[in-house]
């Protein structure tokens, strides 16, 4: 028993410490990103003793700016709910990652250890919920503020966030359909192997449609361009308008935190989770007969790094397209929202029925 | 000895925001407690063994329901702008007959259970199971349901073009 307590802190502290340092490494990620992309330099002014390291130190800059900022909170708002909001932002955003696995099992000092924080059989449905309770954060940080572009911000996040979980939710029925399990676990063990002979059989084969929705969704859920007309921060600065120091700071990595978990999500529901292309439990099992034998205590550790290289590479292409498109409209948003992306997960979810029934 | 303790606070925290929402004058705050009591119960329902009812509870009720309350509130004005609220006599006559009937009908669902209060749950609900009583042994009324919330968002959308043309 106490073994278990001890593991089980064990993982949530790597875990969690992986999750938020990825975190804050996406807040560098997208400002040298983007001066890459616009033709600039970007941050590279933070230096210790001369070294600069490609601007790296400005996390710690910013780190610190945030916590040493006036904590300002605007008269006439509402005090207690005021400063709730951006743990209502923050807290569910971590949570939801306890329903992802990181790798398969592995033992240590005579334990089996799950490389999840929570095992749970309702995997989705938790990280559904979980984002589900984040549009309080916004919606109260608005209305909370008692300022008309916080509120304005708040309402155009409240329509946005119930608009797109429909597709968010449809999007992954398609892949439960597939696996027939909410477990993320069970789906990312069920995603190895090949597929023809010398594909990995990730899920990304049985369900692209799903694929396309649930990252427009989910991109949509993070309130991150092209579907950032609640923050538009050129204009409105929306719901954050009133917040400032570390409670603006919250908001702030919530943002890239859900970043962190759609990649996580992406990755284990279309691209295998923790599979590695080719690795079985002996070894690397080439195309036309190559074989390499890996050390079995070596597979999970594997297994381990692929995940979070998936991660790292989904992140990469969030960003990507949050620097490349530009903001929709209102109307667009609700348009792409109710009249494509809704009736096209539908569409998925009654394709993949007919598909496994005709399979069947 | 756990589980009675964890009750206890999530019942407490339920109630707590019930009678939040009667007495707070903000409609605001009103919404925020009743949303309190609604992720209590998704916690009791999970100490129930059933995550599968708390995380539909936590995602309906509390993440859309909720949520659309709220922003209908928002658009009302501050409680402090309002006058004291207008009961007048017949009409908290009536309402005090319709909140005794249905506290007797409570009284009598609560009796019908006896002292069989359920403690120690089976195991937790498969997805499975669920969807087998859902579609199969309730499909009749799951279907006549969504057919009355399809027929009450028509109705909805007729009468907000009626608006809509008149002005």
């Amino acid at each position: 028993m106490t073994g278990e307590f001890v593991i089980a802190i064990v993982k949530t502290i790597v875990a969690v410490s992986t999750l938020m340092t990825l975190a804050a490494l996406l807040t560098w990620a997208e400002r040298k990103q983007s001066a890459v992309m616009q033709d600039r330099i970007g941050a590279n002014r933070a230096a210790i003793l001369g070294f600069r390291a490609i601007g790296l130190f400005h996390i710690i800059a910013d780190a610190i700016k945030m916590m040493t900022k006036e904590d300002f909170v605007p008269p006439f708002a509402n005090r207690f709910i005021h400063s709730l909001a951006p743990f209502l932002a923050i807290f569910p955003a971590i949570v939801a990652f306890a329903a992802i696995p990181m790798g398969d099992t592995v033992t240590l000092f005579g334990h089996t250890v799950e490389m999840r924080l929570a095992p749970m059989n309702i995997g989705f449905l938790f990280i559904f919920a979980m984002a589900s309770v984040t549009v309080y954060a916004i919606v109260l940080g608005g209305w909370s503020s008692n300022n008309r572009f916080a509120m304005l911000g708040a309402m155009r996040a409240a329509g946005q966030m119930i608009s797109y979980e429909l597709a968010l939710g449809l999007a992954v029925v398609g892949s439960v359909m597939v696996y027939g399990t909410l477990d993320l676990m069970e789906i990312a063990r069920a995603q190895t192997g090949l597929f023809a002979g010398f594909l990995p059989n990730w899920g990304i084969i049985y369900q692209p449609l799903g694929f396309l929705l649930l990252i427009t969704a989910s991109i949509a859920e993070t309130k991150r361009a092209p579907f950032d007309i609640p923050e538009a921060e050129s204009e409105i600065i929306g719901c954050f308008l009133e917040y400032s120091g570390m409670k603006f700071g919250m908001f702030f990595m919530a943002e890239f935190v859900t970043t962190v978990v759609v990649a996580g999500l992406v990755s284990t529901l279309y691209f295998g989770g923790y599979q590695v292309p080719y690795l079985m439990a002996d070894g690397f099992h080439l195309p036309f007969g190559l074989f390499l034998v890996t050390p079995a205590a070596l597979v999970p550790w594997l297994q381990f790094g692929a995940f979070w290289i998936k991660v790292v590479f989904f992140c990469w292409l969030l960003l990507t397209i949050r620097w490349t498109l530009p903001r929709f409209r209102y109307d667009q948003l609700m348009h792409l929202g109710w009249k494509i992306l809704l009736p096209l997960a539908l569409f998925n979810v009654a394709a993949t029925g007919a598909w496994i029934l005709a399979a069947a | 000895m756990l589980v009675p303790i964890s009750f206890a606070l999530l019942a407490l925290l339920a109630l707590g925001g019930a009678l939040m929402l009667l007495f707070r004058r903000d409609p605001v705050d009103g919404v925020l407690s009743l949303v309190v009591t609604m992720l209590a119960l998704a916690g009791i329902y999970l100490q129930l063994a059933d995550p599968v009812v708390a995380a539909l509870q936590v995602i309906v009720y509390a993440g859309a329901i909720m949520v659309l309350f709220l922003f209908v509130t928002m658009f009302v004005r501050r409680a402090e702008e309002r006058g004291p609220l207008g009961w007048d006599r017949p009409r908290f006559a009536l309402a005090s007959i319709v909140a005794a009937c249905l506290l007797g009908l409570l009284v009598q669902a609560i009796g019908a259970f006896g002292g069989n209060t359920p403690t120690h749950p089976g195991p937790p609900a498969e997805i499975a199971a669920i969807a087998h009583s859902l579609f199969g042994e309730f499909l009749y009324p799951f279907e006549l349901v969504s057919a009355l919330l399809l027929v009450a968002m028509v109705g909805v959308v007729v009468l907000g073009r009626r608006g809509e043309e008149s002005s």
